[in-house]
Order: C-alpha cells, then sequence, then structure tokens
C-alpha cells in the first residue's frame, strides 16, 4: 500500500508544479546613453542591436535558446553607468554591447574587467583603449585613425591652415583623445589648431561658443561633440560667420539626428568615418531596409557597428562551451562577419581599418572619396 | 497499554497507522481532485476576466490620450489664427501665451523651407531658445512629413532641437508656415499615471517605430527596449492577437488598443499566471484549504484511529485474557456494530470455554476417583497375588520334593531295571552256559562211565574190538566235551563282553555290526525258544565311536519288547534290524516287527516311565522308557515309533556316529 500511495502524492505533486517555461534566454547586455542629447548614438546602437537579436532569434536562437537584449542607460553620467554594469552584472550578464562612448568606457570597463564581463563597444574609439590587452573589444578603429585623416585632409585637400576645435569636455576620453590626434599630425604639417573647450548641455550656451571659435578666424572648424550639438552649433556657426566656412565633425557625430538636427546649417559637413551607406553588399542592403521599415528613419554607423557587435557576440557565445573564456574565443575565433566585411580582433582586440571621407550633401552622408 | 507484542509479519502496520493514513490520503485526494478542477476552472475565467478588463481599460485609456492630445493640437492650431498682419511681437506673445498654458516644451513657427522664424518655449526651457531661432528644420522628420501630407501630423518619438531629448511633437501646416509643437516630455508618462491609477499593473505606451513612449511600472530595460518586433500584428482589425508579454522577466496577459490619430499602441498588462493576485489567491485558497484539510485530517485522524485501535486493543486484551484463563472479561459495546459483533462473540466464546472448562474439571475429578479406586483394587490384588505366589512357592516347594523324590524312584527304579536285566542277563548267560557245560558234563560223565566199564573189562580179556569201542567212545565223549566247553568258552567270553558292556559305561570304538552280533549271540536262547525270526540288515564298516553296553541294551530291550508284545498268538514274527549311514556323522538304526502294533492310546506315552500293556504280567514298564533315557542321553540322539495296529511296529534310532562326551553328572 505504502508505494502506491507515494506514487500517487508524487503525481499530485507534478501536477500542481506542471508549469513548464519557456527555455532559459541567453542573456546579453547592452549599455548606451539612452536619453538625453547622446541618445541618438545608443538608441541607434539599440536599433541594430535588436535588428540582429531578432534575426539570430528567428534563426534559432543561440542552440535552441532565444536571445534577450538587457538594455541599459548609462545616461552620460558615472553614477549611472555603473549602476547600468552592476545591474547586468547581477542579472548574471557575461557579455554586453556597449558603451557607445569613451567617456562611458572608462566608467565601466574596470568594473567588467573584474567581473570577468566582456565588452564588445561598437563606437568606442578614443586612442588610450588601444593596444591593451583588456575586456574591452573595439568593433571600430581608433579615433587616432579618423583624427589623422582629417587633419591630413583639411590640410591637404580642403587647404586649411588654421583650424578651431571645439571640443566636448563632457566626453573627454574622447574629444581630447582625438583633439591630440589632429593636432600632431596637423601641427606637423604646418598648421595651427585653436582649441575651443565646450561644456555640451541643455543650457549650453552654443552661440557663445561659437563665437568663441570664430574670434580667431579660422579656415576651419571641427566640432567634437555630439550630433545634437554639433547641430546646434554648426547652426550658430553658420549664422555667425561671414564667409563660407569649412565645417568637420568627428565620426561621433555621424548619426542621422546630426542632419535632422542640423538642416541646411550642417550641408557640406565634411567628417571621416568608416561608414559607407551606399554599400551594395546583400547584407548591408537588407540591413539597411530593415533598419527603415522599424525605426523609419536611416541606419547609420552606430546602428550597423552594434548589429555587427551583436553578431560577433552571438557566434562568441554560440562557440563558449565550458572552458574556454570569452575572451580567449574572440580573440581567438575570426573573423567574424560584420554587415559590410569581417571583423577580426588583433591580438589587443583591436580592429584596424581605413576611414571614408563623407560629405553631408541634400540631408544624406555621402563618400567624397 | 501500548505496545501489542511482536506482529506476525514485521512489515505489517499498526491499525492505527494505516487508518491515519487511509483518512490522509482519502482527504488529500478529495481535496486534490475538488481543488485541481476549482484551479482548472477558475483561474483561466480569472485569467481571461482580467485580460477582457484590461482590454476595455486600453481602449479608454487610449481614448483619453486621443482626446488630451486633441486639445493639445487644438491649443497649438489656435495659433493658425497668426498671419502676416501680425508683428513678430505679437506673434510671439501669441505664442508664449499657448506654451505658458502649460504642456508643451517648445513650439515653432517655420517656414516651409523649414526655416525657424519664431520660438515659444516653456519656461525651463528659456535658456536653450536663443540657440533654436535661426535653426532650420528642414531635416527634421516631422516637418517633412507634414509637409508632404500637407496636413497635421503628429511624429513618434521625435528628439527636440531644443532639449535633444525624445518627445512627442506635431505638426501643422497652414498656409506658408508650418508650425511645430513639441509636448513636454514628461506629458505622457504623467498622463499615463492618473489616467491609470487604480490600475496595479504595467502600462505602456509605445509608437509606431515600437519605442516607448510613457511607461509605468516598467523596468528600464524593458523601458529602453524596442516593441516593434513584439507588437508587429499584435493589432488587426481592431482585435487583439498579443496574449501575452515579458516584462522583466515575468508574464502578462495584455489588453491592447491603438490610438488612431497617432497609431500608437496602449498596453495594459495584467500579471499573467501566478503573478495575478486574484490567480494566486485562488490558488493560495485551494493550497491552503489543501493544506488545512489535511492538518485537520492529521489531527482528527489520530485520535479518531486512537479510539478505533482501542476499542480493538480491548478486544485482543480480552482474547489475551481469555488465554490466560479469565473468563470473566466484559468488552464495553460502541458504536460500531462489527466490533460489537466481536465482542458479543468473543464473549460467548469465553463463556462456551468455561463451560467446557467446568466439564473438564468434573471428569477431571472422576477419572481421579476411579483412579482411586483401581489403585485400591490394585494393592488388594498385589496382596492376592502374593498369597498366591506363596501357595504357588508352597506347592512349587512340593512339587519340586515329589519330583527329586520321583527322580530318585526313577533312578533306583532305572537301577533295579538296570538290576533285573542285569538278572535277566545272569539268568541268559546261565541258561546259555548250561547247556554246553551240561552237554560237556554230560560227555565227560558218559566217558567216566565208558571208563569204569573198561577198567572192568580190562580185568578180564580185553578185546580189541572193546578197546577200540572203548577208544572209540572216548574221542566222542571228548570231542563232545571239548566242542561244549569251547562253545561255553566262547559264550562266557561273549558274555563277559557284554556284561563289560553291561555294566560298565565304557566307551569305544567299535562295528555295529558286531555288537549287534554279539547281543544277538546272548538273545540267542531266548529266540530259540520261540518261533520268531530275528534278521539283520546291518551293513559292516559302520565304525561308531561310542557306548556299545547302553546301545546293546537299547537293541536288546527293543528285541525283547517286540518277543514280548508284538506276537502274542502268533508264530511267525519277523524282527528287522536294520541299519544305514545318515550323513557322514549319523547313524539310523531301525529296529521294527510286523506284530500286533501299539494301540493310538499308549503310542504317544509309551517313552514314559511305567507304561505298560502288561503290567502284572512281566512288564515293568521301564524298558522303552530305559531306551529313550539311553538314546537320548549317553548316545546322543533320538528316538521315534510308529506303529499300525495290526500290521506292526518301528522304533527309529538316530544316533551320531561319535557319541557326545558324557557331562559330569552322567
Amino acid at each position: 500500500m505504502a508505494a502506491w500511495v507515494r506514487l500517487l502524492i508524487a503525481c499530485l505533486a507534478t501536477a500542481l508544479l506542471a508549469a513548464c517555461g519557456p527555455r532559459e534566454p541567453v542573456r546579453i547586455g547592452f549599455i548606451a546613453t539612452l536619453t538625453g542629447r547622446l541618445s541618438d548614438l545608443g538608441e541607434a546602437g539599440r536599433n541594430g542591436a535588436q535588428i540582429a537579436v531578432d534575426e539570430i532569434n528567428a534563426a534559432g536562437g543561440i542552440r535552441g535558446r532565444p536571445v534577450e537584449l538587457i538594455v541599459q542607460d548609462d545616461a552620460q553620467s558615472p553614477e549611472k553607468a555603473i549602476e547600468a554594469i552592476n545591474h547586468l552584472r547581477q542579472v548574471g550578464v557575461e557579455l554586453v554591447i556597449g558603451p557607445m562612448t569613451s567617456s562611458m568606457a572608462e566608467v565601466i570597463l574596470p568594473i567588467a574587467q573584474k567581473s570577468g564581463i566582456v565588452l564588445i563597444s561598437p563606437t568606442v574609439t578614443a586612442h588610450k583603449f588601444f593596444g591593451r590587452d583588456d575586456n574591452l573589444f573595439l568593433i571600430m578603429p581608433s579615433a587616432r585613425e579618423d583624427a589623422r585623416s582629417s587633419a591630413r585632409h583639411h590640410y591637404q585637400e580642403e587647404g586649411a591652415r588654421r583650424v578651431a576645435i571645439i571640443y566636448d569636455t563632457r566626453n573627454l576620453a574622447y574629444s581630447e583623445s582625438w583633439l591630440r590626434e589632429y593636432l600632431v599630425p596637423f601641427q606637423e604639417l604646418g598648421g595651427e589648431v585653436v582649441p575651443v573647450p565646450f561644456e555640451s548641455g541643455q543650457d549650453a550656451d552654443a552661440d557663445r561658443i561659437a563665437r568663441q571659435a570664430l574670434a580667431s578666424r579660422p579656415d576651419a572648424v571641427v566640432m567634437i561633440t555630439g550630433a545634437a550639438d554639433t547641430a546646434r552649433l554648426a547652426q550658430r556657426v553658420r549664422e555667425l560667420s561671414p564667409r563660407p566656412l569649412l565645417l568637420g565633425a568627428a565620426q561621433w557625430a555621424t548619426t542621422q539626428r546630426l542632419i535632422e538636427l542640423g538642416g541646411s546649417a550642417v550641408e557640406g559637413l565634411v567628417v571621416h568615418n568608416y561608414f559607407d551607406n551606399s554599400a551594395t553588399g546583400e547584407r548591408f542592403v537588407r540591413l539597411q531596409q530593415q533598419y527603415r521599415e522599424r525605426f523609419r528613419r536611416d541606419i547609420d554607423f552606430a546602428g550597423v557597428t552594434a548589429y555587427d557587435a551583436t553578431q560577433v557576440a552571438v557566434a562568441v557565445l554560440g562557440a563558449h562551451t565550458s572552458g574556454k573564456r570569452l575572451r580567449e574565443i574572440l580573440l581567438a575565433g575570426g573573423p567574424f562577419m560584420g554587415a559590410d566585411g569581417p571583423i577580426a580582433f588583433d591580438a589587443n582586440g583591436d580592429n584596424g581599418r581605413r576611414p571614408y571621407v563623407m560629405v553631408v550633401r541634400d540631408g544624406r552622408f555621402q563618400i567624397l572619396r | 497499554m501500548d505496545t501489542l507484542g511482536p506482529s506476525t509479519a514485521t512489515n505489517a502496520w499498526r491499525l492505527r497507522t494505516s487508518l491515519i493514513l487511509l483518512l490522509v490520503v482519502a482527504t488529500l485526494v478529495t481535496y486534490g481532485v475538488i481543488g485541481i478542477s476549482v484551479i482548472a476552472y477558475r483561474v483561466p475565467s480569472i485569467l481571461k476576466e482580467e485580460q477582457q478588463h484590461a482590454q476595455s481599460e486600453a481602449i479608454v485609456l487610449a481614448r483619453y490620450f486621443e482626446q488630451l492630445l486633441n486639445s493639445l493640437e487644438g491649443r497649438v492650431a489656435a495659433l493658425m489664427a497668426i498671419d502676416a498682419s501680425m508683428s513678430p511681437a505679437q506673434v510671439q506673445r501669441l505664442m508664449d501665451g499657448v506654451t505658458g498654458e502649460g504642456g508643451f516644451a517648445a513650439i515653432y513657427l517655420a517656414d516651409r523651407q523649414g526655416r525657424i522664424e519664431q520660438v515659444a518655449v516653456s519656461e525651463q526651457y528659456a535658456v536653450g531658445r536663443k540657440s533654436l531661432v535661426g535653426g532650420d528644420l528642414v531635416r527634421n522628420p516631422l516637418f517633412n512629413l507634414a509637409i508632404k501630407l500637407d496636413r497635421r501630423v503628429w511624429s513618434d518619438r521625435y528628439f527636440s532641437p531644443l532639449t535633444g531629448e525624445a518627445t512627442i511633437g506635431f505638426a501643422i501646416p497652414f498656409g506658408k508656415q508650418v508650425l511645430v509643437g513639441e509636448v513636454a516630455p514628461d506629458f505622457a508618462s504623467a498622463i499615463l499615471a492618473t489616467a491609470t491609477e487604480d490600475n496595479s499593473g504595467p502600462v505602456l505606451l509605445i509608437d509606431r517605430a515600437g519605442e516607448l513612449v510613457a511607461g509605468k511600472h516598467v523596468s528600464e530595460s524593458d523601458r529602453l527596449r524596442n516593441w516593434a518586433g513584439d507588437l508587429k500584428d499584435a493589432l488587426v482589425g481592431g482585435e487583439s492577437r498579443l496574449h501575452e508579454i515579458r516584462l522583466d522577466g515575468k508574464y502578462y496577459d495584455v489588453g491592447l488598443a491603438q490610438s488612431e490619430k497617432l497609431q500608437w499602441t496602449f498596453v495594459l498588462a495584467t500579471p499573467a499566471g501566478l503573478g495575478n493576485t486574484r490567480v494566486r489567491l485562488t490558488i493560495g485558497l485551494v493550497v491552503a484549504g489543501l493544506l488545512g484539510s489535511m492538518l485537520l485530517g492529521l489531527v482528527l485522524a489520530p485520535l479518531w484511529a486512537t479510539w478505533m485501535s482501542g476499542v480493538v486493543r480491548d478486544l485482543i486484551a480480552q482474547t489475551r485474557a481469555l488465554t490466560s484463563g479469565n473468563f470473566g472479561g466484559k468488552v464495553a459495546r460502541g458504536p460500531i456494530q462489527e466490533f460489537n459483533q466481536l465482542a458479543a462473540d468473543m464473549e460467548s466464546m469465553a463463556e462456551s470455554v468455561r463451560q467446557r472448562q467446568l466439564e473438564l474439571e468434573r471428569s477431571e475429578e472422576r477419572l481421579l476417583q476411579s483412579l482411586q479406586n483401581v489403585q485400591q483394587l490394585n494393592l488388594l490384588l498385589e496382596h492376592r497375588v502374593e498369597l498366591r505366589t506363596l501357595d504357588l512357592a508352597r506347592a512349587n516347594r512340593e512339587l519340586s520334593e515329589a519330583m527329586e523324590a520321583l527322580k530318585l524312584a526313577q533312578g533306583e527304579l532305572v537301577q533295579s531295571e538296570k538290576l533285573a536285566s542285569l538278572g535277566n542277563l545272569v539268568g541268559g548267560v546261565a541258561h546259555e552256559l548250561n547247556t554246553p557245560i551240561g552237554n560237556a558234563l554230560m560227555a565227560v560223565t558218559t566217558m567216566e562211565d565208558h571208563v569204569r566199564g573198561f577198567g572192568k573189562q580190562l580185568a578180564a580179556n580185553v578185546q580189541r574190538a572193546s578197546l577200540e569201542a572203548f577208544v572209540a567212545n572216548v574221542e566222542q565223549g571228548s570231542a563232545i566235551a571239548v566242542r561244549n566247553l569251547q562253545r561255553a568258552n566262547e559264550l562266557i567270553a561273549t558274555f563277559k563282553q557284554v556284561a563289560v558292556d553291561q555294566t560298565s559305561v565304557q566307551r569305544r570304538r567299535f562295528e555295529l555290526a558286531e555288537v549287534i552280533d554279539e547281543i544277538l549271540l546272548t538273545l540267542q536262547p531266548s529266540l530259540k525258544r520261540s518261533t520268531h525270526r530275528v534278521v539283520c540288515q546291518v551293513p559292516h564298516r559302520l565304525g561308531m565311536d561310542s557306548y556299545p553296553g547302553p546301545l546293546g541294551q537299547v537293541i536288546t530291550n527293543l528285541v525283547s519288547n517286540a518277543l514280548i508284545h508284538a506276537f502274542e498268538g502268533r508264530t511267525d514274527g519277523l524282527i528287522t534290524i536294520a541299519a544305514e549311514a545318515s550323513g557322514d556323522d549319523d547313524i539310523v538304526l531301525q529296529i521294527s516287527d510286523n506284530g500286533a502294533g501299539i494301540p493310538a492310546t499308549l503310542i504317544d506315552r509309551v517313552f514314559e516311565p511305567f507304561v505298560t500293556s502288561k503290567l502284572g504280567r512281566g512288564g515293568s514298564g521301564l524298558g522303552l522308557h530305559i531306551v529313550w533315557n539311553t538314546v537320548n542321553g549317553i548316545l546322543g540322539g533320538s528316538i521315534a515309533v510308529s506303529s499300525t495296529v495290526g500290521e506292526g511296529t518301528s522304533f527309529r534310532i538316530v544316533m551320531p556316529r561319535v557319541a557326545p562326551m558324557p557331562s559330569a553328572a552322567e
């Protein structure tokens, strides 16, 4: 009697606990600035990552488990960034796409390093993060390339001899790096650089900054700040400047928002970036279409790099069995398939590419060369 | 009494335990089945209710939102009254008036090329206002859409040139100008909060691109993620096809509604499954009930079980008492029929056992009584037996004495018979000797006469003829004398032999035939006087190592017997003595006659002493007895008699060639 009574009780218990949930998803973290003035980068990045995640889930996920993107906002604030990374750590995330800005990377990397989380950043390019053997893997090449190319181009192609550089003190890690990398070759070539510090923010007096930059009567004004502020500054400069002036921007600002907010002021603005939006590769075209359908705007470099970063992340997590650390897989397993070309990481986790020269024309980024 | 002693099967349960288990399991199963049915029926209906409620709430919310947006729109639309006749300052004042009412972060008045002519901002953004004037909206998607559609258009998530942040915008093209308004960034969330005060679940307001415009009780990562994928095809023809979303790891049922104006989706989420309070409550109640009933069962069951097993224990105790001989116990009656029946039966069984017991005791007593009687009788019997034994002993003694006397007498008789036979023998001997000696005497006497005669003759003249006659007489006379004396000598020798043999019990080797011959010689005289014959069929070479004397005695007696008894009135009697070897060790000696035979009445007793048919006429009655004794005794053999009246008698003796060694007593 004892045996079947026990069996009956076991059956009842099982029946009561019969809630079978879906398979435990694979969680990938995403940290970016999703609120505030720099949210264009973050949002574009998130969108690109989301498209990648949905693509992957449609194809069955990672070994049958769906991928879930855990999105966290760093609001361009160190405290919020630390909160974000800690939250992701608690949730048990091993791999994070992001952050999008170098200043946030500075804050997040030590924590990620200590807890063994791997960061794959789509858009961090400050030179200081290159050549280091750490948990930060960079999709884009160093800002140095961009800055150098800009310096050369401005001097040689555009004939500028004096350049005013408005750099954002809120993202010093990047802007300082860019400034330095521009300044050295430009000065070597014989040019003069006038740095103008600018604290971006809602209450920032773009007018004053613009005047300050124009005071030195430069041949070109380069703005190293986010898209929204670049747009605003560009508008001010255009209005205040008596003659047509070359405007340049850092790659950081080359999002759609720059065009949306800049309007006619940013026509002719020259940037160097690695993103050719007229590429015709099948994968890229498909990505563009998907992005436009879903998000009702055009994809930009942040979206593409985030998409790439997510693909890399998924490929790595797919190969991740016990024993092999994610880092090792990233270093050893490449090249990964990006939207517009292969991605390979060198020993330091850096990616080497040459930038395009792009100009804003008719409300779009077009390749100059 | 708690211990019931060892049970017969080591894995049998106690009654109490099994009763408790039975009650608990019954409770559990019953409640479990009921509970599961309740849950299975109730929970889905609760969830359905909630979802439908959420659905209707979402619709209400969507409508409410639209109304609000309409009113906002209306306020800005009032600015359409602006025309070229107004001065910029007037226009500015009008615009500031609208923003001053609240709800707007900024209002732009731009020309159709997108150049911002005038900006009115709400107070908090006053600082940034300056930089906006002169800016252009030429690339602003909202602006472009409005120009393209040439009608009022609401944006999805819209990035304000002023704040750089996401908010909602709308554009109203009119005349040569376009009014673009930015709603205050917290507008949506504030509305959402107040509109859904009594709804405790998450609320999401999602734009066409899948971005969350505003949310309530939504985690940051859910807020920041794009919902376009989840909401794709969610609302088809007003019917919500989406049933479930996942927020912050938990599952929710949803009520969906779409705002027509904005094509935004309002999502009201109610916790699904166990997240739902009411569901939890229901399940909780059921489980609590289950546990409660189980607990209650666990409390009551032991009591009931104890009571029941108590009754059983009483019965068991009663049985125990019975087995140890107490019959008086009674078991209290309870409410259970079967147990009462059992108790009643137990008691009647006890009663009948008791009766049996009494009967047993009584018959025991009777038995004891009989035993005692028997004992007494026994004693009596023993006493009598003793007496009898004494008597018997005495009789025995007397008998033995008589026996002794008889034996003595027998001995004496045997002795006297022996003497008698010896006398006979002597007589026979004398008789036998008489003749030859007489003859010899006669012959010698005659000779003596002859001698005298001759002597006389001598005195006168003796003639040769008379001398010859004398010599012839003397010769004859001496021959007769010698012959007879030789004969007498022979006889004496034989008799000596026989006497030696007869009087001394000497053992020697002999030929049977010789001894028989010798015996017959001694019997000659008797035989001669009769006309009967003795035939001897005894082969030679029957060597024996035995006692010839007694053997001769036996043969003598048997032959004499035959002569005396067998041929009464007859003259042609024939006695046959035959002998043959029987095996290597024995000899069969048969002495038969063809006489009158021994009558059946006597034949069984012929060997007994003093049995004779001629008592008083010369038979002592001991002859055959002596024969029997001798054959069985010293000769070590056996004798048997067979006889047919009128035809004859035959004595058969079987004896060993080598007689047994005599015992000391012989």
